[in-house]
């Protein structure tokens, strides 16, 4: 089963698939060096990622570390729900090849 | 009566803004280069503007444009003719297959079509056809707006804030702009500015800081020439223009160039380096898909396909719009907006315009609605001419025929079964009934108006007269000068006309008298119908011509 996200949270992701685990601040911090993303931001996505299955919060000790639920052959960007353009709804029901970058 | 001003409205504004349409379409292809995308963008402006408002100016060559001798009484020049030709093709289509013995079903339908189109049953569907689509449309960019609204709220990451806030500042300060929100959204393929009355700018989360100064420019380059307004207006024109798909072409045509046109506020002032910049950016933004359609109203920073590529090229070349041919274009885009909007006759003032010759066609008309107690009027004296209580009057299919500078002829159709019926009344401008006849029996004869005072006012008869007196000036140069103090009878209805009389007696010398009398029929059309003088050996003064025996 494929799970969905969007562009900001691939962001994230890629960062776990990566490294493994990570805890909230390190994500922050990684993040606004890369992209300008404030704490609230990072917090707000980790928030979305944990509602949609895609990651989850270990505990381990006094540290708490984030990790992928899910593989990258699992998930992919989802294309934007409100396309609302009538060719471009046609558009996206032909097959398409690969994830969208 | 109500529906044809509506069908009048859109007949002409869709006729008007199709033509202006279909110029603009190879205008935007051969001369965007030297008129500049501001131009075009508005251009399309005055089509909107010539879509929506329901103003009918005065034509002053309208009759010229309409044949003297045309037997179809169309009170509006376009509209009119088009309901009219409409009327006549039907009919023509209906003798042909007739004839042809196609088939009874065909014939039949035709033969249905036909009497629709004459008692206005016809005018009736499409009005509900019309009303249908345009309740549908209007719903669909309701419910789009509403799930747009409600995704990029539920999107919303935070407000800008830090590095990013003081950037989007300074730029509102550098180009006199009072700052509007700006939030982060996440999924947003690109940024864009949103709602009308109170507007935000939505950017993406993804979008990089050294990006951040040329999406926020743009999108306030947008907010600075209204373009948030402009979306409601192209909203607008498609849903009240639904049914013509012009006007979604132009709605589509009109947003592309509103972005072009943003794009050359944009690098006005740029240097090389910027500008790539800005076409750098362009392109990222085409990479993440396209926004929405034309039904929501935001703008859109992204294109893809040909016409990014044209947006590139237009940026990077930076080729400057010829300021004259621009101006020149404005110029007569507006003077043609304003000859758009001249579809309806000339105004009759007080009197006649001297310049209508007799015997000539040519009907003066005011285009009258009937107010309800009219319409009521008219259904009171049916059913009073008939005896029927149970006459059944389906007013709201009423033809609106020319008329005479004075009067509205109003053909009104009582849907009884047993005649079919067809009543026609003639209403004044100020409401009086002039006249109504019952068309069924072929019988001619006039009926007692339900106002006994029938008469023309002073300035209106002084009209009257002095329209006949000019054209028999023309047919016999120096007769007025012959006739002295000119006395009216009338009016006096005969069968579907009426007229007054004009006479003036003059005493040659010691024994003979010279009355000049002359007809001027005021009703279905002014023209003078009658002209005789009389020579009079007179033995006795009592012998003298009266009044009213002509």
């Amino acid at each position: 089963m494929t799970h969905s996200c969007t562009q900001a949270e691939w962001r994230i992701l890629e960062l776990l698939w990566e490294r493994g685990t990570m805890t909230a601040g390190q994500l922050i911090e990684a993040l606004q060096a890369e992209n300008g993303w404030t704490q609230h931001a990072v917090c707000t996505l980790l928030e979305r990622l944990e509602q949609k299955g895609l990651i989850a919060l270990e505990e381990n000790g006094s540290l708490r570390r984030y990790v992928c639920k899910q593989s990258r052959q699992q998930v992919s960007i989802a294309r934007w729900p409100l396309e609302c353009s009538l060719p471009q709804r046609l558009k996206n029901r032909l097959p398409v090849g690969g994830k969208h970058q | 009566m109500r529906t044809a001003l509506i069908y009048n409205f859109l007949i002409e504004a869709n006729l008007m803004a199709s033509i202006a349409i279909l110029l603009m379409i190879p205008v935007r292809w051969l001369c965007r280069r030297q008129l500049g995308s501001r131009a075009i963008a508005f251009a399309w402006l005055l089509v909107a503007i010539r879509l929506l408002c329901p103003l009918a100016l005065p034509n002053p060559v309208i009759h010229e444009i309409r044949s003297a001798f045309a037997p179809d009484l169309a009170i509006r020049p376009i509209a009119g003719q088009v309901q009219v030709r409409f009327a006549d093709a039907v009919d023509a289509l209906y003798d042909g297959v007739r004839l042809s013995g196609s088939g009874s079903a065909i014939e039949e339908s035709l033969h249905t079509l036909r009497d629709d189109t004459g008692n206005g049953m016809l005018s009736i569907r499409l009005m509900k056809v019309y009303l249908a689509g345009a309740a549908l449309t209007v719903g669909w960019f309701a419910i789009s707006n509403w799930r747009f609204r409600k995704q990029l709220r539920a999107d919303r990451i935070e407000p800008i804030s830090g590095r990013a806030l003081a950037q989007y500042r300074t730029l509102c300060a550098e180009m006199h702009i009072r700052p509007i929100p700006v939030f982060y959204v996440d999924p947003l393929p690109s940024a864009c500015l949103v709602g009308c009355f109170r507007p935000y700018i939505a950017l993406p989360l993804t979008a990089r800081p050294q990006e951040l100064e040329h999406v926020l420019r743009h999108e306030l380059c947008h907010y600075k020439a209204g373009d948030h307004w402009w979306c409601a207006v192209r909203l607008a024109c498609c849903a009240i223009h639904w049914f013509n798909p012009l006007v979604w072409l132009a709605a589509r045509m009109s947003r592309t160039d509103a972005e072009l046109a943003c794009d050359e506020r944009v690098i006005r002032h740029m240097d090389e380096a910027r500008r790539r910049g800005y076409a750098g950016v362009l392109v990222l933004s085409a990479c993440r898909r396209d926004l929405p359609g034309v039904s929501v109203l935001s703008t859109g920073m992204s294109m893809t396909g040909r016409r990014l590529k044209k947006r590139v090229t237009d940026i990077l070349s930076n080729r400057q719009a010829r300021r004259g041919l621009a101006l020149g274009f404005v110029l007569l885009a507006s003077m043609a907006l304003i000859g758009a909007f001249c579809t309806a006759e000339r105004p009759v003032l007080a009197g006649i315009p001297a310049d209508h010759m007799a015997y000539q066609s040519q009907p003066v008309s005011t285009a009258v609605s009937l107010t309800q107690e009219q319409e009521q009027q008219a259904i009171d004296l049916a059913k009073a001419f008939w005896s029927n209580e149970t006459l059944q009057a389906d007013l709201n299919d009423s033809l609106i025929w020319t008329a005479c500078g004075q009067g509205t002829h109003t053909e009104v159709y009582a849907n009884d079964p047993d005649w079919g019926e067809a009543l026609i009344l003639a209403f004044a401008p100020d409401g009086r009934i002039l006249y109504m006849n019952n068309r069924r029996s072929g019988d001619r004869d006039a009926l007692l108006a339900s106002d006994p005072n029938q008469e023309l006012s002073r300035a209106e008869l002084n009209g009257v007269m002095e329209y006949g007196l000019s054209v028999l000036e023309k047919i016999q140069p120096g007769l007025r000068g012959e006739m002295g103090e000119i006395e009216s009878q009338g009016p006096t209805v005969n069968g579907e006309s009426s007229f007054y009389r004009f006479f003036s007696f003059r005493r040659e010398g010691e024994n003979h008298t010279m009355t000049h009398v002359f007809n001027v029929q005021v009703f279905p059309e002014v023209r003078l119908t009658h002209y005789e003088n009389l020579l009079e050996f007179d033995e006795d003064a009592s012998d003298r011509l009266e009044p009213g025996n002509g």
